[in-house]
This record gives structure tokens, C-alpha cells and sequence, in this order.
């Protein structure tokens, strides 16, 4: 056959039987724009995660007291430091910190800008930072959603903190975190140390935690056991138990959207089968006629695949492009909040830039592919009876 | 052209039972010639030109077109006889309606290749010939009945092929109608076209370019 005069019978087809055409490829686009979404926004956010979990420290020493952590001296994070096989240690103060006339929680956490950080997040986030200036008085990094709460609340650049005592600590707000930060960084306000103590109410020798840099990964069970060994209320959390913990917190989000891809499958069967109805009972005739007129099985197969596939592969694009705008440009809207409800500020990310192109693919694959194909068992069925009986 | 050798058509019926549409008929049609293929509905007209235009596998028995065996070309020849060799005209019309009179009797020529500019060509050449040119881009679903069945004629002419099926081919026409259809028919068989037409219409018994009446009852050849 001629392929322009193939395309031509092909677009007469469908535009000229575009009802019948129509619903399928609403159905098409809401399902794949379905599938898209979920696969875009899970790829990206545990892209995301993965890049959020490369700035973590090698391990973090707590101390429990009755099952909840408690402040530790900062001092011992030089005797961590001289263990073997650890190459830095750094107490670090951080903490939720209440604002009660609002119900909001913000992340405060202390930069020690005269100290190597161990875990490059807080040194990504604080990058370019013109320090002097910084330090000149009381001030404040905040994440994208904390400036939007101070915006909303005119506090005017300022915002007064209060120390557990009850005294009033203003800090000016220095800058926003790029909105790339905003997976982890959007509650959070970043100061000096100091001032972060102060805030927290932590003693001039009190850290919240100690992160240990741990060049070799094999020495990271004898690390933790000496510490263990140092006192009897340290808690060693390693980096690979943080990276299950991330895992298990993706999986359990993951399992929201499980439920939802199942959904969106069996809307997919529901199609197929749909299609396979459709074509034992409307295209019936078409195909007898074909056949009559002198269509070869072959080419019969060849038009109605045809046909499918410019069905199927438009609705790919619209739900594709669809849902790359949705999750990629918008934020994905709704979807979002199931996965990020554990922020202190309420659900949100700034847009994710990373495109799971390979979930595109996937989906390419998985959908066009039996979409296209559902057409072609029937067809091949019918065109290979008598053309009498299926006129008939 | 035609040669048709004990040829046997049996339908299932109900109960596991087969009806016998077709029993043992034979037939021979020269090349050129118009043959009338006549009787009461349920005789077997439809279905011996079903089985000549390979449309429908015989029970048993055989036919041969142009010294081919019909029923036992594969499915990509037999594409092709009933592409090139043979036109069909049913008598439904079997059109698309939704689509123009264009694509509809393009459907042959696509099939075989053909690209977009010279099927409109031909399909526009056909057209004149069955009085239809000014239908062309307009969809069957706009057309009279008439206008319908000169579409479908010029679907079954438009390869020009070498031997033409007719099944009832003035059911749907008015006497104008009627009067074209007789003179193409004429013409076709003028240029050497062998026609086999089944219909009931008392027209074609005086006709006088019509060779032969063939009647069949209850699947019989009884009179030729």
C-alpha cells in the first residue's frame, strides 16, 4: 500500500468517525495524564530523596534519656573524633520550634560557620552566603514556605522568637532558600549557632546531636560500638539505617500510589477490553467490506493498527505532556500532599526539575503498546473469516 | 470466465443441522458474456455469487475464474482476484456512511497500491461514468438511495476489472436510475466485461443485451 494514501483512508477514518473515537481518547488521556502524574512525581521526589539523603553525615550520635533524645555536651564530639576510623565530628543544634499563635512548626537549625560541616545539605544550602554580613547581628536564612507564612503575617523582615525563658530574640530575615531546596528546606530557618542555641534553649556546651564523618563504610559497626561502649545512653544512627528509614517513609507513600497505579490498571483492562468489544461489534462491517473490496488480512491489520495508534499515541501526548506540566510545572497540586505531609509548614515543594524520563518510557511501552495491540487479536479474527459471515 | 463444477453451499441450521443453500449446481459463463441469475428469494442466488467473487468457501465442488480455483487461492490472492479481476456490487451497497464517496470508492485502489493523486483521477473518471461526479467530496450518509447504488457501482468499477458480480443492482434505483444501469452494464459487456447478475427485477428477462437467464430453485439450477 501506499503510505500517504494509507494515511489519508486512516485520517478520513478518524476524523470522519470522530465520536466514536472521541470517548476512547478522553478515557486514554485521563488514564495515561493518571499514570504519568504518579510515576513522574514518585520518580522525582525519590530522586529527590536521594539527593537529599548524599548531604547526610556518615552516622549521628544521639542520647536517650526514656526513649526520647535529649541534648548531649558538645565535647564529646571531640572524643568521637579521635576514635579509629572516624575523620570529624560535629555537634550540631537544631529543633522544632513552635509558633503558637499560628499552630506552625519551623525547623531552626545553627550553622557553625567556623567549622568544617560534616554532610555537604547544610553546605549546599548556605552556599554563597556572604557570611560577614551574615554575622552582622541577629539573622536568618528561611525555607520558601517560612517566607511565605512571614509575608502573609507583615512581620516586616523581622520576626521575634522567644526563648523557652520567655525573652524576646529578633532576627532579621537575611534571605530565602532557593525553591530547589524545597523537598527538605522549606520549613526551615537556618542561623548561627549561637543564636540557634539561644532560640532552643541549649547551653553554650549542649549540641542536639553529634554527626560523624566515617570515611570507610566496613568500620562503621566497630565505630558505633566503641560509642555505644562511651556511654551507656548513645544512640548511633548510621547512614544506611537513615537511608532505610528515608526508604521505608518512600514505601509507605509509595503504597498510597500503588493503590492509585492499581486503579489506574484496571481502568487500562477496562479499556482494552472496551476496545476489544467495540471492534467484534461497530467495525464488524468495515472489516467485511474491506474484505470484500480486496483487503488482505495483512492490510486490514495494518489500517485498524494504524488507526489505534494514532488514538493511542495522541493520547499518550496529551497525558504525557499533561502531566510533565502538572507535576513538573504546577507542583503537582493534591498528588503532592500525600507524599509530604511531614513538614512542619503543611504539604508543598517548590517545582522538581528531575524527569523521570525512564518512567515516560516505561509507560510508552506498558501503554501504547497493548493499547495499539488490542485491536489486532479481533481483527486478525475477523478478517480471517468469510467475508460473507462477518457482512452477515 | 466461469466455470462452476458441482458446487455444494450448506449453512448450519439449528440443532446441529446444515441447510443446503447451493446442491451440486453447475454453470459455465463465457467471457463477455451477461448472465441472469434469477429465481425466488432463498434460491441461491446471493450465494453463488458469493462463491464465484470469493467471498464465501463452498461446502464442496468447485469454481474456477479465468482457470483459477477460487476457493483455494490463499488469502493474499485471493485479495488480489477480488481487487483486480472481479467488481462487486451488493445489494446492500455496503458503503461507509460517515466517510466520503471519495474514500469509499477509492477502498479498492488503495488496497492495491495506488497513490492519493491517481485515485482521485480514477475515482473521479468512475464517477462520470455512473453519472455521480458531483458527489465526489460529499459523505454517503448526504446521498439518496440512487445516488448511493451509483456509488457502490462505481466502488465495483473503479479497477476496472474483468468480470462484474450484481446482486439485485436495481433494488434501490428509480426508473432513470435503472435506464443508466442498463446502459453501463451494456457498455462494460461492450468492452468485453463478463457480467453474472442475480435479481428478481422482470427488467433484465427482455433486456436485450442480456445473454442468458439462469434459474435457480431451492439452490437448483432448474432452466438455463
Amino acid at each position: 500500500m501506499d503510505p500517504r494514501s494509507l494515511a489519508n483512508l486512516v485520517a478520513a477514518m478518524l476524523v470522519r468517525e470522530r465520536e466514536k473515537h472521541l470517548g476512547i481518547l478522553i478515557l486514554a488521556v485521563v488514564l495515561v495524564f493518571l499514570a504519568a502524574s504518579v510515576l513522574l512525581l514518585s520518580g522525582a521526589l525519590r530522586h529527590e530523596m536521594e539527593l537529599a539523603l548524599d548531604g547526610q553525615p556518615d552516622a549521628v550520635v544521639q542520647r536517650m534519656h526514656a526513649g526520647r533524645p535529649v541534648d548531649l555536651p558538645v565535647a564529646w564530639a571531640d572524643q568521637f573524633a579521635a576514635l579509629p576510623g572516624v575523620s570529624a565530628a560535629q555537634g550540631r543544634v537544631f529543633g522544632r520550634y513552635f509558633q503558637e499563635q499560628n499552630g506552625v512548626y519551623f525547623t531552626v537549625v545553627g550553622i557553625d560557620f567556623f567549622a568544617e560541616n560534616v554532610g555537604k545539605e547544610l553546605e549546599a544550602l548556605v552556599a554563597g552566603l556572604d557570611v560577614r554580613e551574615f554575622l552582622d547581628g541577629d539573622r536568618m536564612l528561611v525555607g520558601s514556605r517560612v517566607a511565605g507564612f512571614l509575608e502573609r503575617g507583615r512581620y516586616g523582615g523581622v520576626y521575634e522568637f522567644r526563648t523557652p525563658e520567655g525573652d524576646p530574640v529578633p532576627v532579621t530575615v537575611h534571605g530565602t532558600l532557593p525553591e530547589e531546596t524545597d523537598l527538605v528546606g522549606a520549613d526551615l530557618v537556618l542561623v548561627e549557632i549561637g543564636l540557634a542555641r539561644r532560640i532552643l534553649g541549649l547551653g553554650p556546651d549542649e549540641a542536639t546531636d553529634i554527626a560523624l564523618s566515617i570515611p570507610n563504610d566496613t568500620e562503621a559497626d566497630a565505630v558505633m560500638a566503641r560509642i555505644i561502649g562511651t556511654h551507656f545512653d548513645l544512640r548511633v544512627l548510621l547512614r544506611r539505617e537513615m537511608s532505610a528509614g528515608y526508604a521505608d517513609s518512600f514505601r509507605l507513600r509509595s503504597g498510597l500510589f500503588l493503590l492509585l497505579g492499581g486503579a489506574v490498571l484496571a481502568a487500562f483492562g477496562l479499556v482494552l477490553f472496551q476496545r476489544y468489544s467495540l471492534i467484534t461489534g461497530t467495525d464488524r462491517g468495515q472489516i467485511g467490506v474491506l474484505r470484500a473490496t480486496g483487503w488482505s488480512v495483512r492490510q486490514i491489520i495494518v489500517l485498524k493498527t494504524s488507526e489505534s495508534l494514532v488514538v493511542g499515541l495522541l493520547a499518550y501526548l496529551i497525558g504525557a505532556v499533561g502531566a510533565v506540566v502538572y507535576v513538573h510545572a504546577a507542583g503537582a497540586p493534591g498528588l503532592m500532599g500525600l507524599f509530604l505531609g511531614f513538614e512542619n509548614l503543611g504539604a508543598g515543594a517548590g517545582p522538581l526539575h528531575w524527569i523521570d524520563t525512564d518512567a515516560l518510557v516505561l509507560l510508552f511501552l506498558f501503554y501504547l503498546l497493548p493499547f495499539t495491540a488490542s485491536v489486532l487479536v479481533p481483527t486478525w479474527r475477523l478478517a480471517n473469516l468469510d467475508p460473507v459471515e462477518v457482512l452477515r | 470466465m466461469i466455470r462452476v463444477r458441482s458446487l455444494t453451499v450448506e449453512f448450519p441450521a439449528s440443532a446441529g443441522q446444515m441447510r443446503r443453500v447451493l446442491d451440486q449446481v453447475d454453470l459455465e459463463v463465457a467471457p463477455g458474456e451477461l448472465v441472469v441469475l434469477n429465481g425466488v428469494s432463498g434460491s441461491g442466488k446471493t450465494t453463488l455469487l458469493s462463491v464465484v467473487g470469493g467471498l464465501l468457501r463452498p461446502t464442496s465442488g468447485a469454481v474456477e475464474v479465468q482457470g483459477r480455483a477460487v476457493a483455494k487461492l490463499t488469502d493474499t490472492s485471493a485479495a488480489a482476484y477480488r481487487r483486480d479481476t472481479l467488481g462487486f456490487l451488493f445489494q446492500q451497497n455496503y458503503l461507509f456512511d460517515r466517510m466520503s464517496v471519495l474514500d469509499n470508492v477509492a477502498l479498492p485502489l488503495v488496497a492495491a497500491g495506488w497513490s492519493p493523486g491517481r485515485i482521485r483521477t480514477r475515482v473521479t473518471e468512475t464517477l462520470a461514468t455512473v453519472g455521480a461526479s458531483a458527489v465526489v467530496d460529499r459523505t454517503i450518509a448526504e446521498l439518496s438511495g440512487g445516488e448511493r447504488q451509483r456509488c457502490a457501482l462505481a466502488r465495483a468499477l473503479v479497477a476496472r476489472p474483468r468480470l462484474l458480480l450484481c446482486d439485485e443492482p436495481t433494488a434501490n434505483l428509480d426508473a432513470a436510475g435503472r435506464e443508466l444501469l442498463l446502459d453501463l452494464l451494456d457498455e462494460r459487456k461492450s468492452s468485453g466485461v463478463t457480467i453474472l447478475l442475480a435479481t428478481h427485477d422482470p427488467l433484465f428477462d427482455s433486456a436485450p443485451h442480456v445473454d442468458r437467464v439462469v434459474r435457480l430453485e431451492d439452490g437448483r439450477v432448474v432452466t438455463t
